[in-house]
C-alpha cells in the first residue's frame, strides 16, 4: 500500500511537472511575446527589455522552467505586475474563497447524489428511480454558466431571497453561508445527477454478484448486506468521478465566481487576464493544475484502500 | 462529461455493428420518449442553424436603435437587445457557430484519441508509457482555466476554441480506446489472427476498429453538449467567438451586462443554450440505451 501511494504521488509530481512546463512551451510559441502584450503598444524596447529581465524572460527556456518551478517549491511565484504584491500571497488569501465553493459544491453533488442513486438501485422502476433518471439527465450537461445566471435572477432578483453579490461578511459564518448557496448549487447540481447514475448502476452491478447472495445466505440482515457489502464497492467509481470532477468544478467555480461577483482564483484569473498579468495567470494555472492531480491522485488512493483488487492490478 | 467510468463506454462488450443489429437499435430509439424528445429537439436545432440565413427574420447584426431592450413579441420572438438586434435571429446564426464547434471538436478529438488510444494499446511498451503520461498531463489543466491562459496570447478565435477544445478532450478519448483496445487484443480470436498472419494493419482496421467504434461514437454524442456549453462560456468570458461573428456565449454576456435594466435579454440568450444542452444529452442517453445491450439490461 505504501508503494502504491508513493508510486502514484511521484507520477502526480512528474504530471505536475510536465504540464507546467508545456504551458510555458505553448505561451513561449505564441506569436506575440507576453512581455510586449503586457506593455501595450507603446513600449519601447527598453521597457519591454526590464521587464523581460524583471520576469526571468531574458534567460533560456529551461533556466525559466527550472527557476519557475524552484521558485513554486519555495512559495515565490513573482510579483504582480500592476501592484507589485507577491503573487504567492494573494492566491494564498483567494484560495480558501474557492476552495469553499468547491467543497460545498462536492457536498452537494455527494450528499445529494450517492443517497439518490442508492435508493433508485434498490427500488428500480419506482416511481423515484423514474423521476430521478429524468432530472438526472435534464440537469447533466446544464452549463453552471446558465445555471448561474438563471439562478441569479430568479432567487436573488426576483424572489430576493438569497444575496446576488459577494461572499458575505468576514468572520460571519452563516452570512457566508447565505451567499454560497447559489454558486454553489450552480457549480455542484449537475453532478447529483451524473452520481446518482454512477451509484445506481454499480449498485446493480454489485448486488448481482455472489458474494451478496452469499451474504444473503448467511441470513445477514438486508441493512447490512446493502450498506455493508454493496455500497462500499458501488462508491469507487464515485470517487474517482469526483476525482476528476473537481478539475471541472474549478471551470465552473470561474463562472460563479464572476457572475456572483465573488472573491476566489476564478475571478482573480480571469482579472489577470484581463489586465494581462503574466504572473497572475501563470501562478492560478500552477495551483489549479495541483489541486486537479492532488484529487485524481487522492481518489486513486481512496479507492485502492476501498477496493484491495484496484491495488493489486496497479502493483 | 467523458469520463473512464461511465457505463458508457465497456470493452467488454463491444457492440456488432450488423444492419440487424442496427435497425433493432433504431428501433428501441424510436420507442424511448426521452430518446424521441431529444431526436426532435436536435434536428429542430441543426435544420434552424443550417437554414439560418432563410429562417431569420431580421439580419443579425441590422442596428435599430429606437427598438431597444424590446420585450418577446411576434416581430421579435425573442425581443431585441441593446442595440435593437433581433435577439431570435441571433440566436439562429449562434446555432451555427455551436454546432460547427461541437461537430469538429468532437470529432477531431475522436480521431486524434482513437489513433493515440490504440497506438499505445499496440506499440511496445514505452510507446504505452509515454502516451499514457502524455494523456494524463493534458487532463491536469482544468479546461476553462487554461483557455483563459492562453485565450489571450493566441489571441482569441474559433480555431483557438476548437483547438483548446480538441487539446483537453484528447485524454478522455484516448484513454478509453487503449483500454477497449487492449482487451480486444487480448481475445483469442487476435492470437488466431495474429498466427494465421494477420498483420497490425488488418488487425486493427478489421477488428480492433470495428469493436470499439460503436460505444465510441455513443461517447462522442455524449460529449457534444459539454463541448456546445464549453465554447458558450469561453466567449461569455472573452477568450472564444469574437463579434462581430454571433455565439450564444457572446449574447449571454451582453445580457448579464444589462442585468439589472432588463433581465429579459440574459434570459432569452440562455434559452437556445438549454435547448441544445438538454436535446444532445437526452439523445446521446438514448442512443447509449439503445445500441449497448449491457446498459439496457441495467435500466
Amino acid at each position: 500500500m505504501l508503494l502504491f501511494c508513493l508510486k502514484r504521488v511521484s507520477l502526480g509530481v512528474l504530471i505536475v511537472v510536465l504540464a507546467v512546463s508545456t504551458l510555458y512551451v505553448m505561451l513561449l510559441s505564441a506569436p506575440g511575446d507576453p512581455v510586449s502584450m503586457m506593455l501595450g503598444p507603446r513600449s519601447t524596447p527598453e521597457m519591454v527589455a526590464a521587464l523581460n529581465a524583471r520576469l526571468g524572460l531574458d534567460q533560456p527556456f529551461f533556466v525559466q522552467i527550472w527557476l519557475f518551478l524552484k521558485g513554486a517549491l519555495t512559495g515565490d511565484l513573482g510579483q504582480d505586475i500592476k501592484t507589485g504584491r507577491d503573487v504567492f500571497t494573494s492566491i494564498m488569501e483567494q484560495l480558501p474563497h474557492t476552495l469553499r465553493l468547491v467543497c460545498a459544491a462536492l457536498l452537494i453533488a455527494a450528499g445529494l447524489g450517492i443517497p439518490l442513486g442508492c435508493y433508485s438501485a434498490l427500488h428500480p422502476n419506482s416511481w423515484v428511480d423514474r423521476l430521478s433518471g429524468i432530472i438526472s439527465v435534464s440537469v447533466i450537461a446544464m452549463p453552471s454558466l446558465i445555471l448561474a445566471i438563471y439562478g441569479m435572477i430568479l432567487f436573488s432578483v426576483q424572489l430576493r431571497w438569497l444575496p446576488a453579490i459577494g461572499a458575505g461578511d468576514k468572520g460571519d459564518f452563516l452570512d457566508q453561508l447565505h451567499h454560497l448557496i447559489l454558486p454553489a448549487v450552480a457549480v455542484g447540481i449537475g453532478w447529483v445527477g451524473y452520481l446518482a447514475r454512477l451509484v445506481r448502476a454499480a449498485m446493480l452491478e454489485v448486488m448481482a454478484e455472489d458474494y451478496i447472495l452469499n451474504a444473503r445466505a448467511y441470513g445477514l440482515p438486508e441493512r447490512w448486506v446493502v450498506y455493508r457489502y454493496a455500497l462500499r464497492l458501488a462508491v469507487a467509481p464515485t470517487i474517482t468521478v469526483l476525482g476528476i470532477g473537481v478539475g471541472f468544478m474549478l471551470g465552473g467555480a470561474v463562472f460563479a465566481e464572476i457572475i456572483f461577483a465573488r472573491p476566489g482564483i476564478g475571478k482573480m484569473m480571469f482579472d489577470g487576464v484581463v489586465a494581462r498579468n503574466y504572473p497572475i495567470t501563470m501562478g492560478v494555472v500552477l495551483v489549479s493544475t495541483i489541486l486537479m492531480v492532488a484529487t485524481v491522485t487522492l481518489s486513486d488512493i481512496i479507492n485502492a484502500m476501498i477496493d484491495p483488487r484496484l491495488r493489486k492490478a496497479q502493483e | 462529461m467523458t469520463l473512464e467510468n461511465t457505463s458508457s463506454v465497456r470493452p467488454d462488450s463491444p457492440i456488432v455493428r450488423s444492419p440487424n443489429n442496427l435497425s433493432v437499435g433504431f428501433g428501441r430509439l424510436l420507442s424511448d420518449p426521452m430518446g424521441v424528445f431529444g431526436l426532435i429537439l436536435v434536428s429542430t436545432l441543426v435544420f434552424m442553424s443550417v437554414f439560418a440565413g432563410i429562417i431569420a427574420p431580421y439580419d443579425p447584426a441590422a442596428i435599430d436603435v429606437l427598438q431597444r431592450f424590446e420585450t418577446p413579441s411576434w416581430d421579435h420572438l425573442l425581443g431585441t437587445d441593446e442595440l435593437g438586434r433581433d435577439v431570435f435571429s441571433r440566436a439562429l446564426y449562434g446555432g451555427q457557430t455551436a454546432l460547427k464547434v461541437a461537430f469538429m471538436a468532437t470529432f477531431a478529438a475522436l480521431a486524434i484519441g482513437t489513433f493515440l488510444g490504440i497506438t499505445a494499446a499496440y506499440g511496445p511498451k514505452w510507446l504505452d508509457n509515454i502516451i499514457v503520461i502524455m494523456l494524463d498531463t493534458i487532463r491536469a489543466y482544468p479546461v476553462i482555466i487554461l483557455a483563459l491562459a492562453v485565450g489571450p496570447i493566441f489571441g482569441a478565435s474559433l480555431t483557438l476554441v476548437i483547438g483548446i477544445l480538441v487539446f483537453t478532450s484528447v485524454p478522455y478519448y484516448g484513454r478509453i480506446v487503449r483500454t477497449a483496445a487492449l482487451s480486444v487484443l487480448q481475445t483469442e480470436y487476435i492470437d488466431a489472427e495474429h498466427a494465421m498472419g494477420a498483420g497490425t494493419f488488418r488487425v486493427t482496421f478489421k477488428h480492433v476498429l470495428p469493436n470499439i467504434i460503436g460505444p465510441m461514437l455513443i461517447m462522442a454524442s455524449m460529449d457534444i453538449p459539454v463541448v456546445i456549453a464549453a465554447e458558450a462560456g469561453l466567449s461569455f468570458l472573452g477568450v472564444g467567438i469574437k463579434p462581430p461573428d454571433t455565439s450564444w456565449g457572446l449574447m449571454l454576456d451582453q445580457g448579464y451586462r444589462f442585468i439589472n435594466r432588463t433581465p429579459w435579454l440574459v434570459i432569452a440568450a440562455g434559452i437556445p443554450l438549454v435547448i441544445a444542452t438538454l436535446g444532445f444529452t437526452f439523445l446521446g442517453e438514448a442512443l447509449r440505451d439503445a445500441f449497448d445491450p449491457k446498459s439496457q439490461r441495467a435500466r
